[in-house]
């Protein structure tokens, strides 16, 4: 009985490993869907060999992903929720037009790369954002450059770098709706999603 | 007046009977173009009394004279009177030159006429369309066309295209098409609209988040940034058949331009283990090659010149994002933008003695536009209002842009001078991110 449950755990955990590599993997380069174009539509679905992105993983916490974590009993459980509800809640904050990490970033970053460091199975999207005031193509590009700085800076604290994936909305998902410097600071940001 | 036509051009009208279709061509020798962006130009006063019926329905009499009038405004080349002032029945006014009283028009200032007839047999049109010069007395051009009732605007499209090629010596835009990003609610998606606004057409509905659009040289493909996930791709859109093909470059892509001559297209990109960069990627998503790269700043919104050799694009190395030009061919850089510290979006003209961007003065984005020789600048938008993302008409003489001038950010065109800016999208949401569509074959 005991055995068994321990190889429920090892097949677990290899199937989680396995997941996580296959999400990390480097994208395909070169064409996705041979010669030609594929009907209307085509191409939104699941490129072969990449990851969707979409909600994979996410949603109710099943015991055996919580177990695959090394959580075992209900108060661990509580610390981890609670602490990944930090983690995703917690975002970093940038200056107009700057990728520069600032110093009441830096607390912040370590202790992201903490809980990583507990939970080594955990991969994680970092999203750069920008304010309104910049133009929008060229927010796509700010918004890359912070959540680089912010990937730089957490390879730099020892997390692995293909756990950790990027992308940028620019000024395209604000979270403040204002118009003023309040919420241009709160928007100039990075947010980290968890995924597991 | 009369000398100045003279010196525009010696016209033969002739009559030719094509498949039926009577089709009036002119010919023109030793023409002389008006110079249209000449300072001193005065817009030509137009007549355009109401269109004639011939038989058929008579309800579409309306929208064929509005649609007229709408593209000689838009042109930015005539004054079109206030049509109060012919005071005849247009189904008693001829419509040749013979029949025209020219003496009627000239009195009222018009130096140039149109007079428009048309018959319809369900859903069919026949429509007879003719130019004339008041002051000669005479018909520059004619053209029949016939077809669906449907098509009919793009029958008056296509004729004053043909009114400006003859009087410019270039073809009028007339029947090229906008692409633009509208966000409206959770979603941002790719339209399109006709030059004129009309026809606005939903190209990428499964789309979240797009952004970006840029279309090919011979307008069959748009390239985009396509959100798929945690990840970005440069999507291709097929326009007719609306397939997408997406390219994952293992990085952020944060915009994509078509080189002007052939299937390439630039992607600025950032990839973990390297740099921003800017590479060469095919149709089928294949990397070509390297076209900017070095240095861990931001490189972005890449615009090819005209000949494809060079491509104007915006860095921060200096810590504020500035223009810069670099030629592909010889590696060589060149900063183009020194006054503000925040210039990006910048567009190349079809001419390529220009490039159009986006820079900030006092808290709002303008559009300026900038010699790529003597890099000697123009400030072509004021207020206190954004205006950015430029684009070029094919032609050179317009420019598209997003402005939040009328409180939401839409899509306006101006003449290159910043003259006649027109709002072009009237739809809900918030219109960015213009790209002008090439004259199509």
């Amino acid at each position: 009985m005991r055995a068994d449950k321990w190889l429920v755990v090892i097949v677990g955990m290899v199937f989680v490993c396995g997941f996580v590599i296959s999400c990390s993997k480097k994208p395909v380069q070169g064409p996705l869907m041979g010669p030609g174009f594929a009907g209307p539509g085509a191409g939104y679905g699941t490129p072969p060999g990449t990851e969707t992105g979409a909600d994979i993983g996410f949603g109710v916490i099943t015991d055996e992903k919580l177990r695959a974590l090394g959580i075992t009993t209900e108060e661990q459980k509580r610390e981890f929720l609670k602490q990944k509800e930090e983690f995703e809640n917690e975002d970093i904050h940038f200056d107009f037009d700057s990728a520069v990490i600032r110093e009441d970033a830096k607390p912040i970053l370590l202790k992201k790369a903490e809980f990583l460091k507990k939970y080594p199975t955990l991969t994680v999207t970092i999203e750069g954002h920008c304010d309104e005031r910049g133009t929008n193509e060229y927010n796509l590009a700010l918004g890359e450059r912070r959540a680089h700085s912010a990937w730089q800076y957490l390879v730099n604290l020892g997390i692995a770098p293909n756990r950790m994936q990027m992308i940028s909305y620019g000024e395209e998902r604000p979270i403040a709706a204002g118009h003023d410097e309040a919420s241009w600071a709160k928007n100039r940001r990075a947010h980290f999603v968890i995924h597991f | 007046m009369k000398r100045r036509f003279k010196q525009f051009v010696t016209l033969i009208g002739m009559v030719v009977t094509f498949g039926g279709i009577l089709v009036w061509q002119a010919y023109g020798a030793d023409r002389v173009y008006l110079d249209i962006t000449d300072p001193s130009f005065r817009k030509l006063p137009i007549a355009v009394p109401g269109f004639r019926v011939d038989g058929g329905s008579s309800g579409i009499g309306d929208d064929l004279l509005s649609t007229t009038k709408k593209d000689l405004q838009i042109s930015g080349i005539f004054q079109v009177l206030d049509s109060r002032a012919f005071f005849s029945d247009p189904q008693k006014l001829g419509v040749t030159a013979a029949e025209i009283d020219f003496g009627q028009f000239k009195q009222v200032g018009a130096e140039y006429l149109i007079r428009g007839s048309y018959s319809t047999d369900g859903q069919n049109i026949h429509l007879e369309l003719r130019f004339f010069d008041v002051v000669g007395r005479k018909m520059l051009l004619g053209k029949a066309y016939d077809g669906k009732i449907q098509d009919r605007k793009l029958m008056i499209h296509r004729f004053v295209d043909e009114i400006l090629k003859l009087i410019t010596g270039e073809v009028g835009v007339f029947s090229t098409k906008i692409a633009f990003v509208n966000k409206e609610g959770k979603n941002s998606r790719i339209y399109m609209v006709d030059f004129d606004g009309s026809n606005p057409t939903l190209l990428t509905p499964r789309e979240e988040l797009a952004m970006s659009p840029s279309w090919s040289s011979d307008g069959r493909f748009i390239a985009y940034i396509g959100f798929r996930g945690n990840r970005t791709a440069l999507s291709i859109l097929d326009v007719s058949s609306r397939a997408v093909r997406d390219c994952f470059l293992g990085g952020v892509i944060s915009s994509a331009r078509f080189n002007p001559q052939k299937d390439l297209i630039a992607a600025a990109i950032s990839r973990p283990d390297g740099n921003p960069e800017i590479v060469g990627v095919d149709l089928a998503g294949n990397v070509t090659g390297r076209l900017v790269s070095g240095g861990w700043n931001t490189k972005t919104s890449p615009s090819w010149s005209p000949d494809g050799r060079k491509i104007a694009y915006v860095s921060n190395e200096t810590g504020s994002p500035q223009i810069y030009v670099y030629d592909v061919s010889t590696g060589s850089k060149r900063r183009i933008t020194f006054s503000g510290d925040y210039n990006t979006s910048p567009s190349w003209s079809p001419k390529g003695d220009w490039i159009a961007y986006s820079g900030l003065v006092e808290g709002h984005h303008h559009i300026f536009i900038v010699n790529s020789e003597t890099l000697s600048v123009m400030q072509i938008t004021n207020g206190s209002y954004n205006n950015e993302a430029p684009t070029w008409s094919p032609d050179g003489r317009m420019i598209a842009f997003q402005s939040n001038r009328s409180g939401r950010n839409a899509i306006w065109v101006m003449l290159r001078n910043g003259a006649d800016a027109r709002l072009l999208t009237e739809m809900p949401g918030d219109q960015i991110l213009p790209s002008w569509s090439p004259r199509f074959q």
